[in-house]
């Protein structure tokens, strides 16, 4: 186990890379359709604020390139500090670019920010070598800890008490389910189970909830980041099988490795200190 | 002397960075702002209702029988956050008729469907969810012909 975290850990920034090309390959599809959408649907957001209209179809073609190719050289380790300086713009381009016609996706802002800790940290670090120092993967875990601390917020700033009660997540999964009937698509798999037994909604709710708020305890040692990781795990399965709502990083794990790896690192310390 | 200071500092500085680091990962919900890839994260915050009016097209065929259209058709993408927003806002945007034409153009020439339909649907989301409800209450705001 420690040692396939320990595996783990230090090849993380390629995990995270090899993660977001293949990601990037799958969703090619829906990126190049971003060129057929309505220029009047174009409402830029984040780094891409000042673009008056959607990007040339060669500049918007030559990004998602450029991502593949720098992708690949930073997986093989040679050049792959200056591949990672091009390939992490070209990931935050990209997918900013996704978020820029009308609907905000929260799908990627962690993959994001984890790689953007990770570039900078192989920039200062020895050359060509991409090994994440310790602050850097603390500040991927913290980066992790605090994404769900403001999304278990963010559930009692706008839909308050409710949330808890598993009134609104029964609407979310109903809501869900109707977006892809109007659309010719099958209800998710469990959203009929689901919204049959309310009392099992309430649980989950109300563990959603108070998991996201307790994000911070999981740093505190190894065992605690398992269990809390596991929890927010089992939480984007149940999202994907109730909501047909995808979050593919925190599913294959890697948004949870940096939190087991730091909070692994201090109960080694204290270990060591016996 | 220079190296014990350097060693206290160090740690200080890591600390401060942190806490920088920290805030900036929460500078959305502090301004209530919400964008990529620093965001508000109100992924299913918001109170819904168990009915909802959804923005959607429809084709119907000759004998006026209402027929779905997939995402890809409806809206050139398969997502559906993005494909119902987009929908919603072209008839926000007063762009339905346009949007109906863009659609007509999509459907494949041995469809039956003779007509398509910008619409906004009222359902009930719970009989969506049990697989109940096939199609709720109509309401059309851009109608075009196929070919």
């Amino acid at each position: 186990m420690r040692r396939a975290l320990r595996l783990c850990e230090s090849g993380f920034p390629r995990l995270v890379v090899l993660f977001a090309a293949v990601y990037a390959a799958i969703r090619l599809s829906a990126f190049r359709g971003l060129a057929d959408l309505r220029a009047s649907s174009f409402e830029p957001v984040g780094i891409l604020w000042f673009l008056g209209s959607p990007l040339p179809d060669a500049v918007w073609f030559g990004v998602l390139g450029l991502l593949f190719v720098s992708g690949l050289v930073v997986l093989t380790g040679r050049a792959a500090r200056p591949a990672m300086v091009v390939f992490t713009p070209c990931v935050l381009v990209v997918t900013t670019y996704r978020s820029s016609w009308g609907q905000l996706l929260w799908f990627e802002n962690l993959l994001v920010i984890h790689l953007i800790v990770l570039t900078v940290a192989a920039v200062t670090g020895p050359i060509d070598a991409i090994r994440p120092p310790p602050w850097a993967m603390q500040c991927c875990a913290v980066a992790t800890v605090v994404l769900y601390v403001l999304a278990g917020l963010a559930k009692l700033r706008y839909g308050g008490l409710g949330w808890i009660s598993g009134d609104v997540l029964a609407n979310h999964i109903g809501y869900s389910s109707a977006r892809l009937s109007v659309f010719g698509e099958q209800p998710p798999l469990l959203a009929s189970f689901a919204v049959n037994h309310p009392g099992a909604l309430t649980i989950a709710s109300f563990a959603t909830v108070t998991s996201e708020l307790g994000a911070p305890l999981a740093l505190l040692g190894r065992r605690l980041a398992i269990v809390w990781s596991s929890v927010m795990w089992a939480t984007h399965v149940g999202i994907a099988l109730t909501m047909a709502v995808v979050f593919p990083y925190p599913l294959v794990g890697l948004a949870f490795v940096p939190v087991v790896a730091v909070a692994g690192c201090m109960s080694l310390r204290r270990t060591g200190t016996k | 002397m220079i190296h014990a200071s350097t060693r206290a500092w160090k740690p200080k500085r890591k600390r401060l960075m942190l806490a920088a680091f920290v805030l900036v990962l929460l500078s959305p919900a502090l301004r209530n702002v919400d964008s990529f890839p620093l965001s508000t994260q109100p992924l299913y915050a918001n109170d819904r209702a168990a009915t909802a009016r959804l923005a959607t097209v429809i084709g119907r065929d000759a004998s006026g029988a209402p027929l779905r259209l997939s995402m890809r058709i409806a809206a050139a993408t398969d997502d559906p956050l993005i494909a119902q927003s987009s929908v919603a806002r072209s008839i926000r945007d007063g762009r339905a008729t346009e949007l109906c034409r863009h659609v007509a153009k999509r459907i494949p020439l041995r469809s039956p469907m003779v007509s398509i339909e910008v619409v906004r649907e009222q359902v009930d989301v719970m009989a969506m969810a049990r697989g109940a409800e096939r199609f709720g209450t109509l309401k059309v705001v851009a109608r075009c012909d196929v070919r």
